[in-house]
């Protein structure tokens, strides 16, 4: 999914308190903060409830950012790392558990490889869990993704290619259980 | 499978939990504007109170001029034989923290409103801490950001970069930061303490540490034993896009035996000590917790999590121990024989203290382990009758122990269905050996903190906030959990 780069003069205005400049620069990454959230938490409530505090914080640090051509990367940073709290509230095992997923008909085949799919992912740990959604699911060049992981574009090359292996080892590990 | 197919595969198995949301944007637009709002009302009315801020502490200086040299001249016209001990002002004139360059960490914005209050601390006679130098005198309804102005340093910010605190009792309390220049990031740390429950501040002489190239401050942890000693943990990361999540890479670990105001170094602590656990460390600094019991014993550990997923290597390191200060550490064997989350353990005094083991997964459940050995050996506790809980202690008594459970069939969504729903209290007064049910429960619908300062004096904080969330609210207690007074807090100006 493009996403049309945010000029300079945009952010300049953000950062000197445009509030409608950085709405303006906001607006076309919200879906991508909301789908990068929805695949971290697998609950797309509390992927809403992410996206709107990463925005408010986004917000807050606007005057952070200092490439425009970082703006994407930037804001999927804060909104992961706000995924990554909301997981670590006291309550989120009592709000979420771990239940397994119930289809509640017989289930097309699509769904049933997009079931294994989802309990490889919840199994894996968070930081594989982050470069695979931005890979696969957001689209992400690695540049970005390094960018969001705090990493260097080989480390977040290597450790993608490690997650897709054990993604897929353990998709037909869950490959036929109920 | 190729890799075109893979990605289809991702986008069908994710697109259905990911439903369209067209109502977000305006959702996120009208909440942010309301925030802002809000905030910038709360910044005026802080510039307000702050402003000018020199005034006072310029006051302190020329009174403390002036008992100066009343105590100097009078001593020389009655004779004194011993000279007059010169006490440095309490307060030093702030300076205008200077713009830092792009980049660096920066402070956090004014108070959000509707998350305004995080009590930490519950001491006797109604006194109270939450986070951000609040304090409350009157069990919890009006509260008073009693900061000192040289914490702020002339900026509008709430905090500085790296900010840590830390809550001894009623009158006990510290406040640090990290502060710039207009050319770097860091330049030193000043830590701020009080000892009258933030009537006067003392400033420390600038902390000094090696910060690298490449590095930022990313996060502090504060903590004191008792009003004179206490430890400082500076933890830096690699430059990253959200300061302050970045990767941990060094850290260093330092003491102060007078209170705070002078401090130095006890050790470098690497991220290489967890890594005889797993080949790589890939956590962030928020992610680590440092605990004492004592000046020579203590703990680091990743924070207490109940995850979807069995914690791994890479993200949650295995926890590391000291007995010799902070000056070596070791790896720790888990306490338990699963494979669980640890936390670090809580102390009400130097040798008792509890911890708090998390079992993940899809039947995660809590335990208690306990110490009156000041965590060199360890019990188990049969857990309260829940599958989860908060733990509440009473400080410097290891046998009052409460719980704090979610009411059957709660959850986020359920909030206001859930709205009358009591939350369950447990309370133990045998050290957590056995538990009882304390009344009828807590009047709220999202407990988040419990604090108790003694066997009969409780708080329960809902802390507000978020999408449809209610305000903040406090559910008070004086006869141990049986009956609940709910008072709505507020922030005086």
């Amino acid at each position: 999914m493009a996403v049309q780069p945010a000029s300079l003069s945009l952010v300049q205005a953000a950062q000197r308190g445009d509030d409608s400049a950085f709405e303006l620069l906001l607006e076309p990454l919200l879906a991508h903060g909301y789908r990068l959230a929805s695949a971290m938490l697998h609950d797309h409530s509390a992927a809403e409830d992410a996206v709107q505090e990463a925005a408010f914080r986004a917000w807050q640090k606007v005057d952070q950012l200092r490439d425009p051509a970082d703006i994407r990367p930037w804001f999927l940073t804060i909104v992961a790392n706000e995924c990554r709290t909301l997981r670590r509230s006291r309550w989120w095992s009592v709000v979420r558990g771990d239940a397994p997923e119930h289809a509640s008909a017989p289930p097309e085949e699509a769904l049933v490889e997009g079931l294994e799919l989802r309990r490889a992912l919840r199994s894996l740990d968070e930081s594989k869990r982050l470069v695979l959604v931005l890979y696969w699911y957001l689209d992400l060049p690695l540049e970005e993704i390094a960018a969001v992981t705090g990493t260097s574009v080989h480390a977040a090359e290597s450790r993608l290619l490690r997650a897709t292996q054990e993604l897929k080892r353990r998709m037909e590990a869950h490959r036929g259980r109920p | 499978m190729d890799d075109l197919s893979f990605r289809a595969e991702f986008h069908r198995a994710l697109d259905p939990i990911a439903p369209p949301a067209p109502w977000l944007a305006a959702a996120v637009r009208d909440g942010i504007r309301q925030r802002r709002l809000n905030v910038r009302r709360s910044s005026r009315d802080l510039r307000r109170v702050t402003r000018p801020a020199w005034v006072l502490p310029a006051v302190a200086v020329l009174l403390a001029i002036a008992v100066v040299l009343t105590l100097v001249v009078g001593g020389r016209l009655i004779h004194f034989n011993q000279s007059i001990p010169v006490r440095p002002p309490t307060v030093l004139p702030p300076r205008p923290a200077p713009a830092a360059p792009a980049g660096c960490p920066a402070w956090s914005n004014p108070r959000v409103p509707d998350q305004w209050l995080w009590p930490t601390e519950l001491a006797s006679g109604g006194v109270a801490w939450a986070q951000g130098g609040l304090r409350t005198s009157d069990g919890g309804t009006h509260w008073r950001d009693v900061s000192p102005a040289a914490l702020h340093a002339g900026n509008t910010g709430l905090y500085p970069p790296g900010y840590a605190e830390f809550y001894l009792d009623g009158s006990h309390a510290w406040q640090a930061g990290v502060y710039g220049t207009t050319t770097s990031c860091f330049d030193h740390i000043a830590v701020f303490g009080t000892s009258n429950g933030g009537k006067t501040w003392d400033q420390s002489s600038p902390v000094l540490v090696d910060v690298p190239t490449g590095y930022d401050v990313g996060r502090m942890q504060l903590g004191f034993f008792d009003g004179q000693s206490g430890w400082l943990w500076v933890l830096m990361e690699t430059k990253n896009l959200d300061p302050g999540f970045g990767p941990f890479t060094e850290s260093y670990l330092l003491s102060t035996s007078d209170a705070g105001l002078n401090w130095h170094v006890v050790s470098k602590i690497s991220a290489s000590i967890f890594q005889a656990h797993s080949s790589s460390y890939c956590g962030g600094v928020d992610l680590l917790q440092i605990a004492f019991s004592s000046p020579t014993v203590g703990w680091i550990a990743p924070g207490t999590n109940i995850g979807l997923s069995p914690p791994t290597p890479c993200e949650y390191p295995a926890t590391v121990v000291t007995r010799d200060g902070g000056i070596t550490w070791k790896s720790l064997s888990q306490p338990t024989s699963c494979n669980c989350w640890t936390g670090v353990p809580t102390f009400v005094d130097q040798v008792h203290g509890v911890w708090q083991i998390s079992s993940p997964g899809p039947n995660s459940s809590m335990s208690l382990m306990s110490t009156s050995d000041g965590g060199l050996s360890w019990r188990g506790l049969p857990p309260p009758p829940s599958g989860d809980f908060l733990l509440g202690l009473t400080p410097h008594d290891a046998n009052d122990l409460w719980a704090l459970t979610a009411p059957p069939g709660w959850s986020k969504g359920q909030q206001a269905s859930a709205s009358a729903a009591r939350w369950p209290l447990y309370h133990s007064s045998d050290g957590g050996k056995t538990w009882t049910l304390a009344g009828s429960g807590v009047p709220v619908s999202r407990g988040w903190i419990v604090l108790f300062a003694d066997a009969k004096h409780g708080m329960v904080v809902q802390v507000g906030g978020g999408i449809g969330n209610p305000p903040p609210l406090l559910a008070l207690t004086s006869d141990g959990g049986r009956t609940w007074k709910v008072v709505k807090p507020s922030l005086q100006t």
